[in-house]
């Protein structure tokens, strides 16, 4: 086993998995924290139904999906928060209101350009080992982009998931962090896509915030412990996924739910 | 002369589309303690939260340090308990110090780090509000009491010129009002910090205030403490039985 490891650590196109993985892994774990308090866990299954529809237009259009992705799918993110803010309906039903209508989108498109299926199949799990270095450049860029943007936002972003009206009198300006937390949340879905497709993106913000929250003491902590958590599901999940010939992304998720689980047992017995 | 810290002109507020006050004009000075009272319903948390732009809609003139609301930038000089505070997240996973720390923190420029002197106004905010040993505990574990006393000492923590309470001892018990509001009178005397205290209390305001407002969607009275009971708006607001049970102390 250990021989199969180290053969695996050794290609190319494992060592680009794992550097795309953990950095995108990250920063779903980072902003996973603030989206959970927020109540926006499901932002990411709904983002990701849109960016089916929006990979299913760039396959029509013949562009690349990801640049596409995500001018679409940060717009349809200010759209399900203009919608939940003026549209006197709450935030799920404004989320469940645009990505029912991307999915509607995406099959018909899909079904029009019926030569594209296949590609479009390798969207709905992922494809992480066939990331190319190019986009490891990509996901690292981006992925700073969003980090550094918690970092500079980061007093904000915490008062606004404790207390909105409290942010807002302290002078926070609530509408513009809400529509950057939502814009960042969505470039993060859509690089998660690339690791475990539209189907299971939700899971790397939901589930390593959720396991750090089980103990976590202090915000601090719990954004560390999310981030450990993540990274660690993405090298485990990848290797793993590799020895015993098992999808990675599937993989990815299963070793995150395993880590909530004894985080939840953890703090129970 | 004092200094105007709010200045509110022909104020009409509206929470979720019902009219909730009607034309309230009033100046707030410096170094004033003014209890908002009145009955549920009456738009206490409506006046605070329009001070703010909290989500209310409004139509009139509201002047916070001599600048008009729209344009205002000075939240240093201004502390704030919201009244929802009393149902915070219990699985939020913060400490008391984090929370604390949150309310210095977000009025400083970036980048954000605490001073020493930072961390000195903390330790003294949070043994004020007898919550010095609570400090890496988590929020959620705390109680109800505990968890008001955190929030306060967040409102306290940068020394604010204003200071905004939305019922802020609905969470504690008999004892621990007492010491809050002999300590806020301190506030107010030694420090000259102006305070607005919202309350369902009116007997207990009264006494430490030195200025009431006493709102029914619109302004009833609005002034010295002392002046309350025998005001003519008063006398025809409320029946003299009435007026000798809210202000007995008079």
């Amino acid at each position: 086993m250990l021989r199969s490891l180290i053969e695996a650590l050794s290609f190319g196109f494992m060592q680009r998995a794992l550097w795309a993985g953990g950095l995108i892994a990250l920063t779903c774990a980072c902003l996973g924290v603030f989206l959970l308090l927020r109540r926006l866990a499901l932002i990411g299954d709904g983002l990701a139904h849109v960016a089916f529809a929006s990979i299913a237009l760039a396959l029509v259009l013949h562009q690349a999906p990801m640049m596409l992705s995500v001018p679409l799918v940060a717009a349809a993110s200010l759209l399900i928060l203009e919608i939940s803010e003026r549209g006197k309906v709450h935030g799920d039903a404004a989320l469940g209101l645009v990505s029912s209508f991307a999915v509607a989108v995406g099959v018909i498109l899909a079904s029009i350009g019926k030569g594209f299926n296949v590609d479009l199949f390798s969207y709905l799990f992922g494809s992480i080992l066939v990331v190319t270095k190019a986009e490891v450049w990509a996901a690292g860029v981006l992925c700073a982009a969003v980090l550094s943007s918690v970092a500079v936002l980061y007093h904000d972003l915490f008062a606004l998931a404790f207390d909105e009206d409290y942010a807002r009198a302290s002078g926070v300006r609530t509408a513009v962090v809400n529509r950057l937390l939502v814009v960042l949340s969505s470039i993060t879905v859509v690089l998660g896509i690339k690791l475990v497709g539209t189907m299971l993106v939700s899971s790397l913000i939901i589930l390593p915030a959720a396991a750090a929250f089980q103990f976590a003491k202090g915000f601090g902590r719990a954004i560390l412990w999310s981030a450990i958590f993540a990274v660690s599901s993405i090298v485990i999940g990848v290797l793993g996924s590799y020895v015993l010939n098992l999808p990675s992304g599937a993989c990815v998720v299963l070793v995150n739910f395993f880590f909530f689980l004894i985080a939840f047992l953890f703090t129970r017995f | 002369m004092p200094v105007k810290i709010v200045e509110v002109r022909n104020l009409t507020a509206w929470y979720r589309d019902a009219e909730a006050l009607t034309d309230i004009s009033l100046d707030v000075d410096t170094g004033d303690y003014v209890g908002i009272v009145g009955p549920n319903g009456s738009g206490k948390t409506t006046f605070v939260k329009s001070l703010f732009d909290l989500g209310v809609h409004t139509r009139g003139e509201i002047v916070l340090f001599g600048e008009p609301r729209a344009g205002f930038r000075g939240f240093s000089r201004v502390g704030y308990l919201p009244q929802k505070a009393m149902a915070l997240d219990a699985r939020f996973p913060a400490t008391a110090g984090e929370i604390v720390a949150s309310g210095i923190l977000l009025r400083k420029r970036f980048p954000r780090f605490l001073s020493g002197k930072d961390k000195d106004a903390i330790d003294n905010a949070m043994r004020l509000m007898d919550i010095a040993g609570l400090k890496a505990r988590s929020v959620g574990e705390l109680s109800g009491g505990q968890q008001q006393r955190v929030l306060l000492a967040r409102a306290l923590a940068h020394d604010p010129q204003l200071l905004v309470l939305d019922e802020p001892t609905a969470a504690l018990d008999p004892q621990s009002r007492g010491t809050f509001y002999a300590m806020l009178k301190h506030l107010n005397q030694a420090h000259g910090t102006t305070i607005l205290l919202v309350s369902h209390d009116i007997q207990t305001v009264s006494v430490y205030a030195n200025k009431l407002m006493y709102l029914d969607r619109r302004l009833v009275f609005y002034g010295p403490s002392g002046d309350f009971a025998g005001s003519p708006a008063m006398k025809d607001y409320f029946s003299r039985q009435e007026r000798s049970i809210l202000c007995c102390d008079h």
